[in-house]
């Protein structure tokens, strides 16, 4: 797919700026939760955590090409588990929150192991159920996760500032971004990848398409389960109701509005979701003070409330109009960053996005992998996915 | 007991005609229609807002529901199910559920999240049955019921539009080389949908407390149960399992009522549905009336 652009050389000086930007990108990610308020690294906090909770479920749907609408289930049970342990177990958070992910990556192969033996559409349904189970009746049992009033999590003593715990929540997700970039590089990842492209020519290239789905299925449940237990910690209160039917829409809304297969996109989704309701709340009070008309006043102050559905949007206008999310309109970025020229806008990505329209296929699947730079999982661009 | 079973197959009459127009949608597009619930719940909002905060006549408020729900589906059709035609079927799936959290997203903004009761359609005309009075509201339902599955049955083997439906299913190339209109095809068999997730909704808003997004948090999943253990691909299978399903709920209620212990588990039902759904896919992924999987 990147042909011509290949053979430029790219100058020393060039090279240098390149790397300047990406230190300089680099160092305000880092700073910022030193120098904002406590609040704000809480927020901080919380984006980072979603940023692991989207690589959980890219695993799923960017990799494997399966789909999961019940992940608030995965994350809760994550969740809940690190909070059990904590308050009523007596296990200190650095025990608890990796317990919490092995509990998610143990229940994950549960119904995992049912689960994948469906196929495509019939899976979104069963985990859908199995969402709506866990949300109803296994975060109501009482002994377990304290019923409505919920179970609390308290942070031991050097992570009681959310500052500190901000930076715990950002090293945690940089390990995942490693251990993801790795992972897709090794044969189980690379089989991901063909299963995903098409099931049919790799399992005639003797790879087992349940035992390939499965694992998948573990790894985002162990990484959902992470996720779940740095939540925990997070909001020191864990409770149901923060595990619903719209939960986990949110967690699709950011893996597809961030790029589907792409980590860098999939991480600056979930961070953008999980900012969201906050840059809603603070433009609604820009135009409660700034306009006097009727309608937009009426926006502004339902605004809190309308996050649902400008998200929702946010998801439609994705997969309808641009399938490749912010991944794809970073592109040219992330290819100057990773040491290739600037790519010239006008040529490849419309080409190609013309191109696989009239094939009928999905742009969303092929966006080149940021990180890696050399776009590993290119493929075959007519392939469609199991129906 | 016998109430259970009574009130399990009233209820299975909503799985039923939820389940339905889940299944319509699959034969004519090969989509699962996530967004099917939220058609109902628009219905009931509409109903609410004719009848109770402004004292239209009740005749009204279940049309201006129908009507809602109608043009819900068409949207849907429009925005996302037609734009999506040859993406993946599980990217289109993703596109109702997002469309079913956007409509639940505007029902918050503008209703509020405040419950809302409906008055029956039918006030008494009880009648009583195993020591438990069925509700006029229930037979109604029922008798609707009843009326739709003939109506759909005759609509698909009698009429052009239906067997339209049927033969755009089966192979949309040739359909359209015969002279018919597929987008219209489509628009249709969305119409329909919608319309029978309105009547389930306006059917069921009297017995509910109505809050945003209610039809998808309470009916999807076990209407699409029925849908699954009917074959998803037969109308009259939706019917039966529906009936079914309920059933298999209300028996489940009886058993938490004999057996305190099951308490600790709330909302047992729930469990016991996802494990008729598991079981169905696993054992017979056919259905009991599916002739393809």
């Amino acid at each position: 797919m990147t042909t011509a652009v290949e053979a430029v050389e790219v100058t020393p000086q060039g090279l240098i700026a390149r790397r300047l930007v990406l230190l300089g990108i680099l160092a305000v990610v880092l700073i910022t939760p030193a120098v904002v308020s406590a609040p704000s690294a809480g927020l901080f906090a919380q984006a980072a955590v979603f940023g692991i909770i989207g690589l959980s479920l890219n695993v799923l749907m960017g990799y494997a090409g399966q789909i999961s609408l019940g992940h608030q289930a995965f994350v809760g049970v994550g969740a809940f588990a690190a909070a059990f342990m904590t308050t009523d177990g007596g296990l200190p958070m650095y025990v608890s929150i990796p317990l919490a992910a092995v509990i998610g990556a143990v229940t994950a192969s549960l119904l995992g192991l049912v689960a994948l033996r469906i196929q495509g559409l019939y899976l979104a349904l069963i985990t859908l159920a199995y969402g709506l189970v866990a949300e109803r009746s296994i975060f109501g049992i009482q002994p377990l996760t304290g019923g409505g009033a919920g179970k609390p999590a308290f942070r031991p003593a050097p992570f009681e500032s959310d500052k500190i715990y901000a930076y715990l929540c950002l090293a945690v997700l940089g390990v995942i971004l490693y251990l993801d970039w790795r992972m897709l590089r090794t044969k189980f990842g690379r089989a991901l990848l063909a299963l995903k492209s098409n099931e049919q020519v790799a399992a005639s290239f003797g790879m087992n398409p349940v035992f390939y789905k499965v694992g998948a299925f573990v790894l985002a449940g162990a990484l959902a389960g992470l996720g779940g237990g740095l939540l925990a910690f997070r909001q020191t209160q864990v409770v149901s109701q923060d595990f619903t039917f719209s939960t986990a829409l949110t967690y699709v809304i950011m893996v597809v509005v961030g790029g589907l297969g792409s980590r860098i996109g999939v991480v600056i989704g979930s961070a953008f979701i999980s900012y969201l309701p906050f840059l809603l709340d603070g433009f609604g009070r820009f135009l409660e003070g700034a306009t006097t008309i009727r309608p937009l006043l009426w926006f502004g102050e339902n605004l809190p409330v309308l996050k649902i559905a400008i998200s929702a949007l946010l998801l439609l206008l994705t997969i309808t109009q641009f399938p490749g999310g912010i991944a794809q309109q970073l592109h040219p970025l992330t290819m100057w960053l990773s040491g290739k020229p600037f790519p010239k806008h006008e040529k490849a990505p419309r080409h190609k996005k013309k191109s696989l329209r009239k094939k009928g296929a999905f742009v969303g699947t092929d966006v080149a992998d940021p990180a890696a730079g050399n776009g590993e999982h290119e493929e075959d661009p007519t392939s469609s996915e199991e129906g | 007991m016998g109430r259970f079973i009574v009130s399990g197959l009233a209820t299975g009459v909503i799985y039923g005609l939820a389940g339905l127009g889940l299944v319509l949608i699959y034969k004519g597009t090969r989509v699962f229609n996530f967004a099917q619930g939220e058609f109902g719940t628009v219905a009931m909002y509409m109903l609410y807002y004719v009848v109770e905060a402004n004292d239209g006549p009740y005749a009204l408020g279940m049309l201006a529901g129908l009507f809602a729900a109608v043009v819900l589906a068409l949207l849907t059709e429009r925005l996302v199910a037609r734009p999506l035609a040859s993406a993946p079927k599980v990217i289109a799936l993703v596109g109702t559920a997002g469309f079913a959290l956007f409509t639940i997203g505007i029902e918050l903004a503008v209703a509020k999240p405040e419950p809302r009761s409906v008055a029956p359609a039918i006030s008494g005309g009880g009648v009583p049955l195993f020591g438990f009075i069925v509700s006029g509201q229930k037979i109604l339902a029922l008798v609707v019921l009843v009326i739709v599955a003939v109506a759909a049955g005759l609509f698909f083997q009698r009429t052009y539009l239906g067997m339209g439906i049927l033969a755009n299913s089966q192979d949309s190339v040739a359909t359209r080389i015969m002279g018919a209109n597929a987008n219209r095809i489509s628009q249709l068999t969305w119409g329909i949908a919608g319309l029978l997730g309105g009547i389930a909704g306006v059917l069921l808003a009297p017995e509910s407390t109505i809050v945003p997004g209610y039809m998808t948090t309470n009916i999807l999943i076990p209407a699409f149960t029925a849908a699954v253990v009917g074959g998803m691909t037969s109308l009259p299978g939706a019917f039966v399992a529906g009936e079914i399903i309920g059933l298999v709920e209300g028996l489940g209620q009886y058993a938490i009522t004999r057996f305190p212990g099951l308490e600790v588990v709330p909302e047992g039902q729930a469990v016991l549905l996802f494990a008729v759904l598991i079981v169905t896919l696993v054992v017979r992924p056919n259905g009991l009336f599916g002739s393809e999987a």
